[in-house]
Formats: structure tokens, C-alpha cells, sequence
């Protein structure tokens, strides 16, 4: 194996359960029932020990849907205790005020709720069921009342990117602290609905889009799945604006980021979905230090193709997860990559 | 927040270090980065030095950036090329 220093993920993503009530679309969790095999609530606090002993500062759980799990504020409290930065990933429809009270009081430090629309009629068309982007748009009036923060996570598909704008400004005005802009991956239950997927026109349109929001400077913008979205801003934005306002991302799976599922399962990405081990043979803190294949993904020289030369490879890495669903192999290049090979060598992109 | 700095700077020492604090919220990013840029240049001073050198900048990664995110910064700044 090769001799190599063990990163420190930043962010983990616990996926406490597959039990949701939605029927998104894309769901990369291929959520609806309670699975049998479910992590009971001590192998759950297992597993959060592991991840405040790798280090990590944040741990997300979500699912499914986390707040259908019954012991939530006990592992949010068990969670916190452990010295972590605790947050939930939810679709909002079940955080009355007084839950989000109770949530805040567990130790909860936020809310990313996932709203895929401006509107009624397209955010319900892609989550499956009639009425909830009301009760979405409430749980996010009822953080914001209980003194949560939360953010706005917008899955943005090829029948939706076109209201990033009036999401944004719509989350603004709720008293969102951040959109977290998700590109369409087909993955999961979205794998059934290709042509959902963005082209690379609608993807430079976005990008744009993000940048010429963020220098506004009201919210702040993180763009995940779409690593080519730092090379632009790097290229077009003055220094000092980057510095004040611009989050970086880059494909962070396996190096800085890693998943488990509801049933133990760890994968690199929520989106690169390819198993490395599970936490009831292996602990969490052996899979992330020996797994031979994170390992990989960790030395962005392996990187193929494109990626392999690029000059951006160590702040974009290309996007793993394309990579792996159009070819299998998780190092070869992002598939949807524009950038032309005299632009990632020299010229930059302009 | 180029601002802050009162030295100059080894350009690649300098893109490392921006590249490590970006990731951060941006609100928690303008208090690390003043008391880095402010620590590294005291510093590369200490030194009777005109320039910022890595080593300015590892030391005040050590001493002023709290425990539990330091990991993180010296890993983000060794994936650049600076390390200790």
C-alpha cells in the first residue's frame, strides 16, 4: 500500500435512515421504507464516536428523512457531546417550531432543507407528493422563528435550473444563511431519469449565475457536484472579493468527505456510490484510514485523461461521481468536463 | 482581504494559504486569515526578513489557529506544496 498521510475528513454525512415520505425524483438514497437492517441507536453512536475521533469538525445526518427516526435528539446530543459541529439534512415538511425548538436545544447548529423549486407546481412535481412545498416553505418559517439557522439546498435539474435566481432570492427572503446548489448526478433513483440531466451550456449558464449572485454578497453560495464551478471563479472574480465571500469546493469524496448509509454501508460520496465497507465488520476510523480505494482517490496525480493534466486538479479534481456512473472507474476524467486540454494546461479557462 | 497583508508575500505561499481558508464560511474566514496573515508577518520580522516564506507561515498556522481546525489547515497547505 502506498505510504501516504492520512487526510482529516471535514465533512461527514450519516445517513441515519432510508425511511422518507417524499418520492424525489433523483433520490440518491433510494428512500421510501424503514430498512430491516436499519443501525440501531448504539451502533449509530458508534459510528458518530468514529467520526470525532477521525478528527472531523461537521457531521450532517440525513437520510431519508432523519427526523422519521425516533431517537434523533439523542443522537443530535450524543453527537454534539462528541465535540462535533451537528447539523441535519432534511425536507423540512415535519419541522414544526416547537421541533425545531427541541432540535436547537439537542445541539442541532442547522437545517439544510432541500427545496427544489420556486414554486409549488415544480418543487412537488420532482419530490412526488402534493402539498409540500407548503410544508417545506413552512419548516424553513419555523426555523428562522426558533432561532435555527438553516440553508436552502436546491437540487438544480434540467426542469428547474432556470428559477435558480427566484430560489435564491426567494431563500434570501426567508432568512436562509446559505444555498447549497446540487447538480444532478445520475445516481440512485435519478440513474431511471437520465435526460434530467444538465448540459454543459445550462452548466456554464449556472456557474454564472452563482458567481453574479454571490458578488452581490446577501448569501452564500456553495456549489456541489459542479468542481469546475472554483476554476471560473478563480479565473473571473478579483481576489479580494473571493477571499471575502467565495466558498470553495472541489469533489471532496474520499479526502475530505465521506458517507454511511442507514444500514452501515460506507461509500466515498453520497453520489459516488461504490461500497467500501461497512461499520458492522470494520470500524469507520479503519475503513477511512486503510480502504485501498479512498486511498486513490486521495492522490489527485492518479487522476486520468484530462483531469490527470489538468492544471486544476488539486482544487477540482473533477467530478468522481460522473466519472464513475459513465465509465466505472472513479479516477478516470469528469465526462462532463467543457474545459479544453489547451485551456487546463496553460491558457486558463476565459 | 489581500488588505490585511502589510508584507509581501512568496506568491505560492500566499495562493496556498488562500486555497486553505476558502473553504471556510466566509464569516469564519476573515478572523482566521487576519490573525494568520498578522502572525506570519511578525514572524518573517522576527527573522529580519522582508518576504513572508513558508516557514513564517507553518509557524503561525501552529500557534495561532485553533486545535481543532489546524489538522485541516496543514493538510490543506501541504496539498499545495507547503509543509513543514
Amino acid at each position: 500500500m502506498e505510504d501516504q498521510k492520512i487526510p482529516t475528513p471535514a465533512l461527514v454525512s450519516f445517513g441515519i435512515t432510508r425511511q422518507c415520505d417524499l418520492k424525489c425524483k433523483h433520490c440518491y438514497s433510494d428512500a421510501g421504507e424503514r430498512e430491516a437492517d436499519e443501525l440501531s441507536t448504539e451502533e449509530a453512536k458508534r459510528v458518530i464516536s468514529d467520526v470525532a475521533e477521525l478528527g472531523a469538525r461537521l457531521i450532517i445526518l440525513d437520510g431519508g428523512e432523519p427526523t422519521l427516526r425516533k431517537d434523533l435528539l439523542e443522537l443530535i446530543f450524543f453527537s454534539t457531546g462528541k465535540g462535533l459541529r451537528t447539523v441535519i439534512g432534511s425536507h423540512g415538511m415535519s419541522l414544526t417550531r416547537e421541533f425545531a425548538v427541541k432540535l436547537k436545544n439537542a445541539g442541532c447548529k442547522g437545517v439544510a432543507i432541500s427545496l427544489d423549486g420556486a414554486d409549488a407546481e415544480t418543487h412537488d412535481q420532482w419530490r412526488g407528493v402534493g402539498g409540500a412545498w407548503a410544508r417545506t416553505i413552512q419548516g424553513a418559517k419555523n426555523c428562522a422563528e426558533a432561532g435555527l439557522p438553516f440553508q436552502i439546498a436546491p437540487l438544480l435539474h434540467a426542469g428547474n435550473w432556470t428559477q435558480l435566481r427566484e430560489i435564491a432570492e426567494f431563500a434570501r427572503d426567508i432568512g436562509s444563511e446559505a444555498v447549497e446548489l446540487f447538480d444532478f448526478v445520475p445516481a440512485g433513483r435519478a440513474k431511471m431519469h437520465p435526460d434530467y440531466e444538465l448540459g454543459t451550456e445550462e452548466r456554464k449558464k449556472i456557474i454564472e449565475e452563482t458567481i453574479s449572485l454571490q458578488r452581490k454578497g446577501d448569501l452564500t453560495f456553495r456549489v456541489i457536484g459542479l468542481p469546475q464551478y472554483w476554476p471560473i471563479v478563480e479565473r473571473t472574480v478579483p481576489e479580494d472579493e473571493i477571499l471575502s465571500s467565495f466558498v470553495r469546493s472541489c469533489c471532496a469524496a474520499g479526502t475530505r468527505y465521506i458517507t454511511i448509509m442507514s444500514n452501515g454501508d460506507v461509500i466515498p460520496c453520497m453520489v459516488l456510490q461504490v461500497k467500501v465497507g461497512n461499520v458492522r465488520e470494520r470500524s469507520l476510523v479503519e475503513i477511512w484510514r486503510n480502504s485501498q480505494l479512498l486511498q486513490d482517490l486521495r492522490n489527485r496525480d492518479n487522476l486520468k485523461g484530462k483531469c490527470g493534466i489538468c492544471r486544476y486538479r488539486k482544487t477540482c479534481a473533477g467530478a468522481r461521481c460522473k466519472a464513475y456512473e459513465k465509465s466505472g472507474d472513479i479516477l478516470a476524467e469528469d465526462p462532463t468536463c467543457w474545459f479544453t486540454e489547451d485551456e487546463i494546461r496553460e491558457e486558463g479557462i476565459d | 482581504m489581500p488588505e490585511f497583508k502589510r508584507m509581501e508575500w512568496d506568491e505560492a505561499v500566499w495562493a496556498a494559504l488562500r486555497a486553505s481558508v476558502t473553504p471556510m464560511p466566509p464569516f469564519v474566514r476573515k478572523k482566521a486569515l487576519l490573525k494568520i496573515i498578522e502572525a506570519s508577518e511578525l514572524n518573517a520580522r522576527q527573522r529580519s526578513a522582508l518576504r513572508v516564506e513558508t516557514n513564517d507561515l507553518i509557524k503561525a498556522v501552529l500557534e495561532r489557529v485553533p486545535q481543532n481546525i489546524r489538522a485541516i489547515c496543514l493538510e490543506s497547505l501541504a496539498e499545495h506544496g507547503i509543509t513543514e
